[in-house]
């Protein structure tokens, strides 16, 4: 199945440009397409769309999320839980996701953080595939305080 | 569509620069799962007999795993295929890293490489789109230069790179394909083929997530197994292993080891807890397969405890999808920063089997060999060859360009490596490994080359297990230490899962090792299917020495594809790719019988002190018990027409 685009879209790119895979195409002020094969039902051009024009892979209509109002998800690691299998770095189709480690050698284990917070599309893929639970997602808006420093990873002070 | 496969290959004609994509039914994954046994089969049809490895009919795959991505753990290993240069058979080499999941995330389960191209390329996969980009400016550079430079471009954050360095591109035959800063592919030569292409490397991006048929239940059982890798009570230490290797060598019988023991020696060590215990126990062949454990005491195996390799290391290092991660990463402030501390195949092959206790040589020359891309272990074996040829009189100070070859010289063979790496010099007579030095050396030095089939061994003594000193020489891709042995059965403990398998007694007479009686056939044989099994998911032979109640392989692969198959089913695809294997040879005209390792490594002549004392392997029964257990002619080791027929394999060879 795939994301599709219905004849509200006035062409305006937000989802072509927000995209990870690039499987959206369509001219400046055009009516936009969804090249399905290559969708990967991520669901960021539904979130980021303003004009309700994008329907997810079981034809509901999406709802816009305010993502300057930080209201995208993002992820928040569990790092006693975290196996550091990388699975969530792996799956994440904008890279936003890295390894980190201390070059301490008291502390040897590699952490995933969320090195690029502005690339992250909140595609709950991290979440989603972690066999251990350790990622959860979060609107930054609805963090606590301590939260969001956790969004800095497990080395805050010492990067 | 089915689950867990994409259902798709990609091939790249690197003569006419074309790509192009093709539709895997996916009854195939069914007959042979993905990974080896979906190379297997489309080279087995696709490579014409009597290819020349390195010229444009061989195929070069990068193949994924069935289980990689899919949830389930210890599924992150990516193989690299063709016709080997090394041993002109089939040739495949796995390794782990960040590489596997890439190849899927680009929406294949494999891509395939054929021709040449007429000038250096390295071919780019990213958002559905790929090419092959330039690469005149990254010939020469070594391969954690050319992953950095590739990453470092303004589209490559997100790419995973396999390449190849400066070994590769000199056509060496022992180089192998590295990937996520040196760690390597490393054996049957394929860097070789990569270079033979002008293939640079193979840069990976995508977004695309496996289809799997029950998520959650896969999660589950990664769960349950990650709870047993957890466990891990405070304990050991170098020197401690190496008085229990040595306890072991002095009991009267034989206790057999539980793969739990081994996580536990991973967790701490990596596979460098295994540095000294080898070597008491017998498992280490010491200077050229010709010393003892007595020419290599505890005075000097300490100086590669496994203490030494891991203070040096600053994180531990995990393989995409592994819960335990064995590796190490070195400081950056060290003299090899980023690089991965060396494994235990590589201390033994530059240490123990050279008489070399110089601990910084071998980092030193750990690092060297990741960079270029070639075999820590063919690298070894092959100076630990010239040594001897040196000792011998048929090198001489004049052939050597002035290195004074005696064993244990670390700064001859730091200078020794570098000129291989190079093919300058001496060098050059033996960047292609043992067999191919021998050749040109003349003088019988055949007899000093400890290979089997044109590869040089792996770091454990089929003189201390048989198991090893079988399927060196009786593998269609002989010399690897990855496949079976009579102690990786006691971990599998496949017996659990697969009905009619013997099983293995708590305690048992060492005697009993070198006999050769159906049952110790019967293991080898099984070790041979499953590791086909593990082959074909992507899967982690160190994981699996967990056994298969502790990682539960067959519930994963029932979960992720939704297939509903026994043990014993998957058994027998193991048995179809190795079957597809040696047909493979046997179409491209290698002998079975001449794949068997030189003599000495079996303990012919047995030697006459150390923990192998007398000790001598009956490989040729063995060898032929072997054939004729898979149906194989037993004098030959051919697969005839009936057997091939019976596994749908079409018969390509006359004889």
């Amino acid at each position: 199945m795939s994301y599709s685009i219905t004849d509200k879209c006035v062409g305006c790119g937000m989802c072509r440009k927000i995209c990870p895979v690039a499987c959206i195409d369509g001219q400046p002020r055009k009516l936009h397409v969804v090249v399905s094969d290559r969708c990967i039902d991520c669901g960021a051009c539904g979130r980021i769309c303003p004009h309700d024009a994008v329907l997810d892979d079981r034809g509901r209509l999406c709802e816009r999320i305010r993502r300057k109002a930080l209201n995208w998800e993002k992820p928040l690691i569990d790092y006693a839980r975290c196996m550091s299998c990388a699975i969530c770095i792996e799956v994440c189709p904008t890279a936003c996701l890295a390894a980190i480690h201390t070059e301490d050698t008291r502390d040897r284990k590699v952490y995933p953080w969320l090195a690029h917070p502005a690339a992250c599309i909140g595609c709950r893929f991290c979440a989603l595939e972690c066999p251990v639970d350790a990622v959860v997602m979060k609107a930054v808006a609805e963090m606590a305080e301590d939260e969001k420093k956790a969004l800095d990873g497990p080395f805050p002070n010492r990067i | 569509m089915g689950y867990a496969a994409m259902g798709k290959i990609m091939w790249v004609d690197l003569g006419r620069g074309t790509i192009d994509v093709e539709p895997i039914p996916s009854s195939l994954y069914e007959t042979v799962l993905s990974g080896v046994g979906l190379a297997a089969h489309l080279l087995y049809e696709r490579i014409p007999a009597g290819a020349d490895p390195l010229g444009p009919d061989n195929i070069l795959g990068f193949v994924s795993g069935l289980l990689t991505g899919t949830g389930s753990l210890f599924t992150g290993r990516w193989t690299v295929t063709g016709k080997s240069p090394l041993t002109g058979g089939w040739g495949d080499a796995n390794c782990g890293g960040n590489f596997a999941p890439a190849i899927k995330r680009c929406g294949v389960d494999a891509i395939f490489f054929m021709g040449i191209s007429p000038k250096p390329v390295y071919f780019w996969a990213d958002k559905g789109q790929a090419e092959l980009r330039d690469a005149t400016d990254l010939w020469g550079c070594d391969t954690l230069e050319t992953e950095n430079r590739i990453r470092q471009q303004p589209d490559g954050r997100g790419l995973r790179v396999a390449c190849i360095g400066p070994a590769g591109e000199n056509q060496s035959l022992i180089a192998g394909v590295a990937n996520d800063r040196g760690r390597m592919a490393a054996r049957a030569g394929l860097g070789a083929v990569m270079g033979a292409k002008r293939l640079k490397a193979v840069a990976l991006g995508g977004g695309q997530r496996v289809r799997v048929h029950d998520r959650e239940a896969v999660k589950a059982l990664s769960r349950q197994c990650n709870d047993t890798v957890q466990f891990a009570p405070p304990f050991l230490n170098g020197m401690m292993m190496a008085y229990t290797g040595m306890f072991m060598r002095m009991l009267p019988v034989q206790v057999a080891f539980d793969g739990m023991l081994y996580k536990l020696m991973l967790d701490k060590y990596g596979t460098a807890s295994l540095n000294q215990i080898m070597v008491e126990i017998g498992d280490t062949p010491i200077q050229n397969w010709k010393g003892t454990n007595e020419d290599f005491g505890r005075d000097r195996s300490v100086n590669l405890s496994p203490e030494v390799f891991t203070d040096t290391m600053v994180a531990t290092y995990h393989c995409y999808s592994c819960p335990l991660g064995c590796g190490g990463l070195m400081a950056k402030d060290s003299p090899w920063p980023g690089g991965h501390k060396p494994e235990y195949e590589t201390v033994m092959a530059l240490g123990g089997l050279l008489l070399n206790d110089d601990a910084q040589s071998i980092f030193q020359l750990n690092d060297m060999l990741n960079r270029a891309g070639m075999d820590t272990i063919s690298a070894g074996g092959t100076v630990a060859f010239a040594m001897e040829c040196y000792e011998h009189g048929l090198l001489t100070r004049e052939d050597t360009d002035g290195l004074e070859l005696t064993w244990g010289n670390s700064t001859a063979i730091l200078a020794l490596i570098d000129k291989m790496i190079r093919r300058e010099g001496i060098g050059d007579l033996l960047a292609d490994g043992s067999r191919a030095a021998a050749r040109k050396i003349g003088r019988g030095a055949d007899r000093l080359a400890m290979h089997a089939g044109g590869q040089e061994l792996g770091m454990h003594d089929g003189r201390y297990d048989p198991g090893f000193a079988l399927h060196y020489s009786v593998e269609p891709t002989p010399g690897r230490h990855t496949i079976g042995s009579q102690l990786y059965y006691e971990m599998f403990r496949l017996w659990e899962k697969i009905p009619g398998l013997p099983d293995i007694d708590i305690v048992y007479t060492k005697g009993s090792k070198y006999e050769v009686e159906t049952g110790k056939v019967a293991a080898a044989a099984a070790c041979s299917r499953f590791m086909n099994i593990l082959n074909g998911t992507g899967t982690c032979l160190f994981g699996a020495l967990l056994g298969v109640e502790r990682l539960p392989l067959f519930e994963w692969l029932n979960a992720a594809t939704g297939w509903q198959r026994t043990p014993t089913d998957y058994m027998d695809i193991g048995e179809r790719v190795q079957n597809l294997k040696q047909a493979f040879n046997v179409k491209h005209g290698i002998e079975p019988k001449s794949n068997k390792a030189n003599p000495r490594t079996f303990g012919r002549p047995p030697q006459s002190i150390g923990a192998n004392a007398g000790r001598s392997v009956a490989v040729e029964a063995m060898m032929r018990a072997y054939w004729q257990h898979f149906g194989w002619d037993p004098e030959t080791g051919k697969p005839g027409a009936a057997i091939l027929n019976r596994w749908g394999i079409p018969r390509k060879h006359g004889g």
